[in-house]
Order: structure tokens, then sequence, then C-alpha cells
């Protein structure tokens, strides 16, 4: 019982700022502006069958290599299927590898991080030595290395690209801890005898979510930017599933064809975009030391 | 000073971890090395011989550290592919991504500080928000979709600038500049717009501090306040980010080179894991993350020059 009101005493004054920041992001022009083309985006992804008359995969031997028209409003691709078609389903799989490899990270570094900044030590010196040492490679360079061992397909470009943005939750994370462990309602969580674990996971852990969630909407953006990476280098996502990135470098190959790849590299852009902007906004919103020098 | 060997085994302690990730890759790559040498039609004999002399049925760690022993020496091996010594192909193709690199970070900061300083005087006018934009796009355009899109424009569409290729600088620096403009803007664009940002942010926080309050004071001209008060406190940040952001260039190297055909490390990469040629693959990455540790480290070292009060 005790521990528990611990925790509400904790958790109480945290409610009304969050009220207050989510009244701030609607406020925030660019964070709107982010927001609403994350929102565009996972609609297109849901509403794809609807929003396209033919299949990704269809293949229409008439149009081959068609310019934009009325018709094919991207245009068509070598083998005459629609680049918007493809481009619309291609949503799909962005948003399956960035939430999939995001949500896996997070969790994972997160994790890390907890324990390292909790009990420090030779456990915080090993495990962000070993996240130091992942940093040290350039992250398309890495994700790259992980899909050749594992082989190219959809599940391993996810797992590839959680392991190399782990090290980044890790050490935000563990930068938390160490400000939240000091703190004193999880000094008298501790000194009333509650477990590690407990103080971790119910004490500390929900203290620290605001940041680590900020953080993952950035990260959400650089997670796109080396599967694009994968796919263009052909070590993503295979034929014939749409990916923006593999479109993109099939359409190196029709100089002439601008629109192949064009549209899907457009499509990157935006999400990037709306990635940045809304993290940015987030963050300017939740973090109000530093909400004076960005707006 | 002690701090500074801390830092110095804490740099041995990662090169360490990460030349031993570097090491499991080339091992755990798919496909048999004996294949790639003798080819399919070679006996199982011939096989055994060669797994023997190329010690590939030791343990892991004993293989690592032999590894590890001959790199420190210079010997990375030799490339399964084309029998040449892995650190002679790297001699060759580093200075080209490095080349690539280092003029990507002279345009970033010829572009972005400017840009960061003229953004920060007027900020939040219509100036500010111009610049703030192109630099939000900027830092969301991938690599390689804006390398199709310059080249689409300056060389086919205007027929102003080579597609692709690669002329080493020493045997026509003329071609070899020419050849790089696209590439160098490529990389370098979001690099400039991070300059930019980091500018903007630094230059504020600067801008409102005490000592530029008393320069304005003393009637040092606005010009001279923001340029020799300002600015220079505000470069410490600049000065990191661009050394942070060593590894993402080199990142962006390896897509850039590929699609302009230029001879460097990145491309060696990728080339060397289609051709499942292993020294060449763990040579090249432990290549790029021994430039990418020791530049952060100067990066460190560099911050606390400018700015006496940090002590690492």
């Amino acid at each position: 019982m005790s521990v528990t009101d611990t925790r509400d005493i904790g958790s109480t004054p945290g409610q009304a700022p969050t009220r207050q920041a989510l009244f701030a992001l609607l406020r925030h022009p660019m964070g709107m502006a982010g927001g609403a083309i994350i929102a565009c985006v996972v609609l297109t992804a849901l509403l794809a069958p609807i929003i396209t008359t033919v299949g990704p995969a269809d293949i229409d031997y008439t149009a081959i290599l068609q310019p934009p028209s009325a018709n094919y409003i991207f245009g068509t691709d070598e083998i005459g299927r629609s680049v918007y078609s493809r481009t619309v389903y291609g949503a799909q799989i962005a948003l399956v590898i960035v939430g999939g490899s995001v949500g896996l990270a997070l969790i994972s570094g997160t994790l890390i991080g907890l324990v390292s900044g909790y009990f420090g030590g030779r456990t915080d010196t090993i495990l962000m030595r070993i996240m130091d040492a992942i940093l040290a490679f350039p992250t398309l360079v890495l994700a790259l290395a992980i899909v050749a061992i594992l082989g190219p397909s959809l599940l391993n470009a996810l797992i590839a690209i959680a392991i190399v943005s782990v090290p980044s939750f890790a050490r935000l994370a563990r930068g938390s801890v160490l400000v939240v462990r000091e703190l004193d309602y999880v000094k008298a969580a501790r000194t009333m005898g509650a477990s590690s674990p407990r103080v971790m996971f119910l004490h500390i852990a929900p203290n620290i979510m605001a940041n680590i969630i900020v953080f993952a909407s950035l990260m959400a953006s650089a997670a796109l930017i080396t599967e694009s990476g994968l796919s263009f280098l052909g070590l993503g996502v295979q034929p014939p599933t749409p990916s923006w990135g593999y479109m993109v470098a099939v359409g190196m190959n029709y100089w002439t064809s601008w629109w192949m790849s064009f549209f899907p590299g457009l499509a990157i852009f935006l999400t990037v975009l709306g990635f940045n902007l809304f993290g940015d906004a987030l963050r300017d919103v939740l973090d109000p030391r530093q909400t004076g020098s960005q707006t | 000073m002690r701090r500074f060997a801390g830092k110095l085994t804490e740099l041995v302690t990662v090169l360490l971890i990460s030349s031993f990730i570097v090491f499991a890759i080339g091992a755990l790559l798919p496909g048999d090395p004996t294949v790639t040498v003798l080819g399919e039609n070679a006996t199982v004999q011939q096989r055994e011989q060669l797994r023997d002399e190329l010690g590939l049925d030791d343990p892991l760690l004993v293989r690592y550290i032999r590894w590890a022993t001959d790199a420190v020496r210079g010997d990375l091996g030799t490339s399964l592919r084309t029998q040449e010594p892995v650190a002679t192909i790297i001699t060759d193709r580093l200075p080209v991504t490095l080349q690539l690199t280092f003029m990507s970070i002279v345009l970033a900061i010829v572009v972005g500080l400017p840009l960061g300083v003229v953004a920060a005087k007027w900020h939040g006018g219509s100036v500010d928000l111009g610049i703030s934009v192109i630099g939000l796009s900027s830092l969301a355009v991938p690599y390689f979709w804006l390398g199709i899109l310059l080249i689409l424009l300056f060389s086919l569409q205007l027929g102003w600038l080579p597609p692709s290729g690669h002329e080493p600088f020493f045997q026509s620096p003329a071609e070899n500049l020419r050849l790089m403009i696209l590439p160098v803007i490529t990389i370098g664009t979001a690099m400039a717009a991070l300059v930019m940002r980091q500018t903007r942010t630094a230059m504020l926080e600067a801008m409102s501090q005490d000592y530029v309050r008393t320069a304005r004071a003393k009637g040092q001209s606005e010009t001279g306040t923001v340029l020799r008060h300002a600015l220079r406190n505000a470069l410490n940040p600049v000065v990191t980010v661009v050394g942070l952001q060593f590894g993402s260039l080199m990142g962006g190297a390896v897509v850039t080179e590929t699609i302009f055909s230029i001879p460097g490390l990145g491309r060696l990469v990728v080339d060397g894991i289609f051709n499942r040629d292993l020294a060449v693959v763990q040579g090249a990455i432990l290549t790029i993350v021994v430039c990418v540790v020791v530049i952060n480290l100067l990066t460190d070292l560099l911050y606390e020059r400018l700015d006496p009060r940090v002590k690492l």
C-alpha cells in the first residue's frame, strides 16, 4: 500500500503537464504539419486497396514505361506496373518496417539503459562500451552487414534496423535513469524495500518514457532512411513486394523514365519530413528549456 | 592528463569490441570461401587443404586473435577474388572516400555556418523561416534520391556535369573536381542543414549571454558583436556536430559511391558483400570504424581546445 502511495505522488503532478503538452502540440504549426503528413501516410497504407484501381503487382503489357497520364497518374514501370499503386502499397511496407524496428529497438534499448543506469558500476561500463562499439559503425554499413548475414527479407531488414538503433535508445534511457534514480520518490521506494525490478519498472521507467517516446519519433525517420538505403542497394524487402528504396534503384536503370524513381523517392522524403517535424515539435513541447531557442 | 588516459582506454576498449564485431561479420557471412577461391568443381580434398591453409576450422576466438594481430601489423589478408592484399586495395580506395567526405564537410560549413548566423540574427522573421524550411527539407532527403535528382537535372537535362565516374586527383585535378561536384552536394546537403541548425541554436543561446550585452554596451558594432563574440562561442557545438556526423557521412558514402560509380571504401563494402569476399568486407568495415572512432576522439580534443572551460 505504502509503495503504491509513493507511485501516486510520482505520477499525479505528471498528469497535468501531459495534457498541457498535448494542447501545446496542437498549437505547434510545424508539429501539426508533421502529424498531418504521418496521418496521410498511415491512411494511404490502410486504404491502399480502396484508393488504387490496379494492384501493385498487376502488369499491363500495353503500357510499359508510360509517362504520367490520366490512366496512370505516376506513370508505369519497366514491366507495365502502376507506379502510383506501387508507391501507395509501399507505404504499408515502410510503416511495418519502421514501426517494427523502432518498437523492437525501443523495448530492448530501454531495458539495457534501465539496467545499465540503475545498477551502474561494472554492468554499466560493460553494457555502455558494447553500445559505443556498435555506435562506431555507420548505421547503414552495419545494417547492410547484418542483412547480408541473415539473408535479405522484410523481417531481417526489420531486425537489422532494430539492432543498429538499440544503442541510441540505451544511451538515452541510461542518461534519464541516472537523473531519475536520484529523485526522492525513488529513494523512498528503495528505502521501503521495493525490489530492484519493481523500482526500475514501476518507479523509474514511467518517468523516463516521455523522453524515449519523443526520441522514437525522431528515430522513425532514421529507420526509414536506413530501410530505403538497404532496399536501394538490393538488400531490403525483396521484389516483387513494392519498397520505395528498391523502386528508386530500379528507376536508375531507366533514366529517361524519371517518374519511376521520382515518386517513390518523394514518398520517402515526405514521410521522413513528417516524422522529423513531429519529433521536433514533441521535443519543443515537452522540453521547456529548449523551446525558447527552437522557436 | 589522467582523464585523457581514461579516454584512451575507453577508445581501445571500443576498438577491441567493434573489431570483434567486424571479424564476426566476416566469419558469419554465408557462403563457402573455398567456393569463392576454387570455384564449384574443386574436389573435397582440395577444399579441405584450403580450409586448413586459411585456418577456417579453428575456433572463432583463435581466428579473431590471429586476424586482429595481423591487422595491427597492417596485414588485412588477401582478397579471395582478386588475390590482391586487402591493405593495398584499401590504400587505393580510402583517399577517394576521404576526399569525398572532407569536401562535403567543407561544403556543409561554407553553406551552413553563414545561413545559421543569418537565421539567428533575424530570428523569427521570414528569412529565418525560409532558411529553417530549407534546412528541414534537406535533412529529410535520402542521399540516393538527391543524387538521382541531381543527375537528372545537371547531367541529363542541362548537360553541365558528367553523371558518374571518377578520375584520380593527381592525374587530372580539374576532371576529378568536376566529377566530385554532384557527389559532394549529395552528401553535403544534409550535413549543411545540420550545421545550419546547430549554428542557429548556438548563436541564439550565445546572443542572450551577458558578454554579448556587454560588447553591445561598450559600443561594439553589431556585426562585430555577432561575429567576434557570439559566433566564436557558438562554434563549439558546431565542431561537435561535424565531428560526430562523420560516421553518417561514411554511411552516405556507401550509397553515393554506388550511384556515381566512385571507387571508394563504401562501394568496396557493398561489392565485397555481394561477392562474398570476406577479407575485403572485414578490412573495409574495420577501416571505416577506426576512422570514425579516431575522428570522435579528435572532436573531443578539439572541443577542449576551443573552450578552455571544458576539461576532458
